[in-house]
């Protein structure tokens, strides 16, 4: 009983850690039409700037507090550089973004090296209820998550900048007729994505082990979890996300991790047969 | 208001607009007339800045236009309704007006004017619906409304009856010349119905081949039925 308790809120806690990666790439995707294969590197550094403060002194929630800021003006700069000379051309992106993915890796190659850094658990502390115990840092990270999920979608849902964005998104044209600077927004819904995956691998950082690869690891199921869910709402980053990373985590402890990725691909390759544009695909903005 | 000398233009690498000469006056109702594929529709997204031009000038407002983004051109005052109304059908009538205003600079806090809803009342009793579910006719009133939220000067309307119950077609009609009486609007209108550009406009350009080839008075050309069918005729 205990141990499934553990079992799935682990999954919980990878599952919205998933989430916020998903939610910086399918707002950019949704938006601009930009498949950005270096948002698996974004979060990366969202990890090593934790590595980075933590070995300069900071305390640890302060380099997590630091990250999406660091990670946020990053992807200003790749947006000023890179990515405004791409909007709207999706193949093209998939290259440019891949040959950024590559030169921030070997950035963070020459930098820290190849070796993974581990990051010191700001808390040891564990919650004991009878026989089950869970460590607290995990219960934190997973409320700062939904925190952060939640702030997300209210920004997207709720704010006039949402409003606009989404005007933006469905038809951008128009919404440049009625005066709105899409640039600018394209710029701010950059910047909101590649900060919230700069946080997410904070967060992640004294959970897994930080090294130069290990944006991969999420990138995919990030990837995944859209075509899954579908690009349309932002709803179904939720959605895919849940089931594919459910799946790949549950099938990981049940099964084996090889199995695990191939239950997920049979799993998204049938969903994606059924339903060419996801779970919630199909319909627009919101 | 509107001034438009030797304008050539396109979609990507084909040549559609072949050295345009066009005056709008301030205050008046022009229509544009001419057969499908003449160019009426790249020239009007040529004057919001949504497809360069190669050679010629816009001038709106004795300011040159031509080469500007087009959310600068809006804000100078150039609203435009396109083809096939481009309203954002997820999205509630009210924030449908209101997105005629947030991307302003300082629209934030900006209301939807009363004007707009005294225009097309049905705007106002629809408020909270979802805009996708109007009709054709509601769909293009509000289209209408959400690009004179922020009170232009001037107003490009591309084909506004397309698709609309001719019931409906005289409604709007007349309320965009009572607009343009009333508010002071200058209309550049695309059309291909006779009834609409009679009731609405004081003069009728016709297009071919990407030029201006002529342009009379509404009440010549209806007193002279040869001028529409030298230039719609097929």
């Amino acid at each position: 009983m205990a141990e499934t308790a553990i079992i799935l809120l682990n999954m919980a806690s990878y599952v919205l850690v998933l989430v916020l990666v998903a939610l910086g790439l399918v707002v950019v995707f949704g938006m601009m039409r930009v498949i950005n294969m270096a948002h698996g590197e974004l979060f990366m550094l969202g990890a090593y700037t934790v590595v980075w403060l933590q070995s300069a002194g900071a305390p640890f929630w302060l380099a997590v507090a630091a990250a999406p800021v660091v990670v946020g003006a990053v992807g200003l700069v790749i947006e000023a550089a890179l990515i405004r000379h791409i909007y709207r051309r999706p193949l093209d992106t998939i290259l440019a973004t891949w040959g950024l993915s590559i030169a921030l890796k070997q950035a963070v190659v020459l930098i820290w090296g190849p070796a993974s850094h581990s990051v010191v658990a700001p808390m040891a502390a564990a919650i004991s209820l009878g026989e089950f115990t869970y460590p607290v840092y995990r219960l934190l990270l997973m409320a700062v998550a939904v925190a952060i999920i939640a702030i997300v979608f209210w920004i997207f849902l709720r704010t006039d900048f949402g409003l606009v964005a989404r005007a933006v998104i469905a038809r951008p044209d128009t919404a440049a007729a009625l005066g709105v600077d899409t640039r600018r927004v394209y710029r701010a819904s950059f910047v909101i994505g590649t900060a919230v995956a700069g946080l997410a691998g904070a967060l992640v950082a004294p959970l897994i082990s930080v090294d130069p690869q290990m944006g991969l690891g999420y990138l995919i199921p990030a990837f995944i979890s859209i075509m899954v869910g579908g690009a349309g709402p932002l709803a179904g980053v939720l959605v895919g996300g849940g089931l594919v990373g459910g799946t790949n985590n549950l099938a990981t402890v049940w099964l084996s991790p090889v199995v695990a990725q191939i239950v997920v691909f049979v799993l998204a390759i049938i969903i994606i047969r059924l339903r060419p544009q996801g779970l919630l695909g199909g319909r627009d903005g919101a | 208001m509107l001034n438009i000398r030797g304008l050539t233009g396109g979609y990507g690498r084909a040549t559609v607009l072949h050295g345009v000469d066009l005056d709008v006056p301030a205050g008046g109702v022009v229509a544009l007339m001419g057969r499908n594929g003449m160019g009426k529709t790249t020239l009007l997204r040529t004057c919001m800045g949504l497809l360069p031009a190669r050679r010629g000038e816009i001038r709106f407002k004795d300011r040159v236009i031509t080469g500007t983004a087009t959310h600068e051109i809006a804000r100078q005052g150039l609203a435009y309704v396109p083809q096939g109304r481009e309203i954002f059908d997820e999205l509630s009538v009210e924030q449908n007006l209101r997105l005629g205003l947030i991307g302003l600079p300082g629209g934030r806090k900006a209301k939807v004017p009363d004007d707009v809803y005294d225009w097309f009342p049905i705007l106002a009793e629809r408020r909270r619906q979802v805009a996708g579910t109007l009709s054709g006719g509601q769909q293009q009133m509000l289209a209408i409304g959400r690009a004179l939220a922020r009170r232009p000067d001037m107003l490009l309307l591309d084909e506004p009856t397309e698709g609309i119950q001719p019931s409906i077609v005289h409604e709007i009609a007349e309320t965009v010349a009572r607009i343009a009486t009333d508010a002071g609007l200058t209309v550049l209108v695309v059309e291909q119905n006779v009834d609409l550009v009679l009731t609405m406009a004081r003069t009728i350009a016709f297009m071919d081949n990407g030029r201006v080839v002529e342009t009379a008075p509404a009440a010549a050309v209806a007193a002279d039925s040869a001028i529409l069918a030298r230039h719609l005729s097929l």
